[in-house]
């Protein structure tokens, strides 16, 4: 088997392997309108409680 | 009465050049190449006619060059120029007349820098033909069987020869009319030759022009090929195919793996939970287990009627942190109209997240807005909410199954493309 073959062949099954894994833990399922609080992502700390 | 086979070389009776023979013992006529009188190689090269010669074609293949072509030495013994003219177009093309003491009499053609092959076919059936007169009546577009294989109408050329030199196994007449019928089967090409009452089917083979240079001893960049010749076949990248076929798999797998996870269930954190529109805001809380923190849906529905609700929501992880804001509007309409009962919107709503810890998730309904539509309506009075956790998304996968089918696509499109071109050189309408 040429280079060229083994190395689509690995990129092609990582590419579905790791697809699969973050697929299977729902990523790409959440509701793209949620008003998501920075805090969720940042982990900072912000006066006053709530940032929004 | 054929010509002395010792013969290596003549002088033209008519204007006392030297001239070469290399033809073999069928050559009958011999065309002089200084003067152009058309020599009878069957008696002593007796001068018959002067061949109303045009300017002499441009071609690097000359007489008496040799060269190895599909595994046989051959010799160019005579040189022929075909012009057509049609619509106001002209085309031309030069077949050089190739000898082998072995194999006979081939032809080597050159037109707009691409070579071919072509070689008589003998001892075909007669239904073996497809003629002038069949091409033009027929409704659907004619097809012949040979050898097994099914080849298909591509184009007409009446053509008439412009220009002769050399040794012939026949005796070219300037403006004599051919009418050759082409047709292909795959990579396969068959000419259907008609000439006066002589009739000739030649197997045509696309050659590679580099190597066919390279093989008469001329440059390997002596001609230029231009555009697809239909008797080409197509020369891809040699991992082509299997990047196209990996590629195809690997869409289909994805597609099946997306189809698949979209349709896991999931685990009911909620049993369904009623709340009276009258009873906002309140609060609702559920259990999320599931370590791997994959998606959760939070599931609503209403009695609207011809009416619609927006209910508010805002959602707090176990670290009492909001983890978003959002709303829904639940809306449903229905009636009867001339074409009979319709129905638009549905009673549901959802909407998905991803937990950021296990724990308790709390869920505050904040608020609700709603208004009715038409007839038969009626304001809603509750909503229903339900959630599940530990499920997955094929969005990702569905994404990667598109990306691979365009690359299959991709890696498709150049045997494709050369497909079109190469039948483009048709001439059949189905008018």
């Amino acid at each position: 088997m040429s280079v060229i073959r083994a190395v689509f062949l690995i990129l092609t099954t990582s590419a579905i392997g790791g697809t699969s894994y973050v697929a299977y833990h729902g990523a790409g399922g959440e509701s793209f309108d949620l008003d998501r609080s920075v805090r969720t992502g940042s982990g900072g700390v912000f006066v006053g409680g709530r940032v929004k | 009465m054929s010509r002395a086979p010792e013969l290596a070389t003549i002088n033209c009776t008519a204007c006392g050049a030297g001239l070469d023979v290399l033809g073999g013992g069928r050559v009958t006529r011999h065309i002089c190449s200084y003067c152009g009188t058309e020599l009878d190689a069957t008696d002593n090269y007796r001068a018959l006619k002067k061949f109303a010669n045009q300017a002499r074609p441009e071609t690097p293949f000359r007489i008496g060059m040799t060269g190895t072509v599909v595994g046989v030495d051959w010799t160019i013994v005579g040189v022929l120029q075909h012009r057509e003219n049609w619509a106001g177009k002209t085309w031309e093309w030069i077949d050089h007349q190739l000898y082998s003491p072995t194999h006979g009499y081939a032809w080597l053609t050159l037109e707009d820098g691409h070579v071919t092959f072509a070689r008589r076919m003998r001892g075909l059936p007669h239904s073996a033909w497809m003629s002038e007169r069949w091409v033009e009546t027929a409704e659907n577009v004619p097809t012949v069987s040979i050898h097994g294989q099914r080849f298909r109408y591509l184009q007409t050329s009446t053509s008439t020869v412009s220009f002769a030199e050399g040794e012939f196994t026949w005796s070219p007449t300037s403006g004599e009319k051919t009418v050759s019928i082409s047709a292909l089967a795959g990579d396969s090409m068959i000419d259907f030759a008609e000439t006066g009452t002589e009739r000739e089917i030649h197997q045509v083979t696309w050659l590679d022009p580099a190597q066919t240079c390279v093989a008469f001893g001329l440059e390997p960049k002596a001609i230029r090929p231009k555009g697809v010749h239909p008797a080409q076949p197509y020369r891809g990248w040699k991992e082509k195919p299997f990047l196209r076929n990996v590629s195809g798999l690997a869409a289909v797998a994805a597609l099946v793996i997306g189809l698949v996870l979209s349709f896991l269930p999931g685990t009911p954190v909620l049993e369904p939970v009623t709340t009276g529109f009258s009873q906002l805001p309140r609060t609702i809380s559920f259990e999320i287990t599931d370590p791997a923190r994959r998606l959760a849906g939070i599931y609503f529905s209403s009695n609207v009627s011809n009416s619609w609700a927006y209910v508010e929501v805002e959602l707090t992880d176990p670290q009492d942190e909001t983890l978003f804001e959002a709303g829904r509007t639940i809306e449903y309409y229905f009636g009867r109209d001339s074409e009979g009962n319709w129905s638009e919107g549905g009673r549901y709503a959802s909407l998905h997240f991803l937990p950021t810890v296990p724990g308790t998730y709390e869920l505050t309904l904040t608020g609700v807005e709603q208004g009715v539509w038409g007839n038969q309506s009626r304001n809603a009075t509750y909503v229903e909410v339900t959630a599940k956790q530990g499920m997955s998304s094929g969005t990702y996968l569905f994404l990667l199954a598109l990306v691979f089918a365009l690359l299959a696509a991709l890696l498709s499109a150049g045997r494709m493309i050369h497909h079109t071109r190469r039948w483009r050189h048709s001439d059949w309408s189905d008018d």
